[in-house]
């Protein structure tokens, strides 16, 4: 049989261990709410990347067809399209959304 | 997954020769295009032991292969494919979808044998005083 404590712990061990545990959950909360917050922001880095930029495409004729044409903002590559739609740069690599002029 | 595959025969080529509002359909056999880069190698101490590569500029070559019309010949205006002609070529992707490339003519080419049809070819390679790129939309 084990022994039991003798006598029952003070007041102020209890609080102190009380307080050391609240030190210890308040250090896991902050550190879960820094991973959240960098998961967070890696999500957004990386739904910028896939999100496609929107350029104005002039509209010409070329073989017969309607095209449009436009210039990457990031690379300055010159690009066309049959029609509007996601179009991947081929200088940067960027997803450009291909919007007809007004 | 998606099963949306074009069966080849169906698949033209057209031809806009520079400065012409024409575009004549080719009655052809066979194509072949090849979109490429020029790639810069950019290979340095930091590269970790690896080939480093920058993309440089877009280049196109592309060859049709067509049997002999001496009705439609490729010398008559149109399509007027002569070497040194200009123009956009439109190779087809499925039937109604193509790639468009401003090209040049650099060699055109008639093959006749024995037991086979008289055929003709021309390869031409990009130029972009002709025109623009144009990829089908997504």
């Amino acid at each position: 049989m084990s022994a039991r404590p003798a006598t029952r712990p003070t007041d102020e061990a209890i609080k102190a261990h009380e307080l050391r545990l609240a030190r210890v959950t308040e250090a896991h909360e902050a550190e879960a709410d820094e991973l959240k917050r960098q998961l967070e922001m890696s999500c957004n880095i990386a739904e910028g990347v896939r999100l496609p930029l929107d350029v104005v495409a002039q509209v010409r004729r070329q073989c017969g067809q309607e095209i449009l044409v436009a210039r990457c903002p990031k690379c300055k590559t010159v690009a066309g399209l049959s029609g509007e739609g996601k179009h991947l740069c081929r200088g940067c690599y960027t997803w450009l959304r291909f919007r007809r002029e007004a | 997954m998606s099963f949306n595959f074009s069966p080849g025969h169906f698949v033209p080529v057209e031809w806009q020769r520079d400065g012409t509002a024409v575009v004549s359909t080719l009655n052809i056999k066979s194509h072949d295009l090849r979109l490429s880069v020029l790639l810069h190698d950019v290979t340095g101490s930091a590269a970790g032991g690896v080939r480093a590569r920058l993309a440089g500029p877009t280049d196109v070559q592309g060859q049709v292969m067509c049997d002999l019309d001496l009705d439609a010949p490729p010398y008559i205006d149109p399509p007027l494919i002569l070497p040194g002609a200009s123009g956009i070529a439109n190779f087809g992707v499925s039937a109604s979808k193509g790639i468009q490339v401003p090209v040049i003519v650099e060699e055109l080419h008639f093959s006749s044998a024995i037991d086979q049809e008289v055929k003709w070819d021309f390869s031409c390679k990009a130029n972009s005083i002709a025109g623009v790129i144009v990829y089908p939309a997504l």
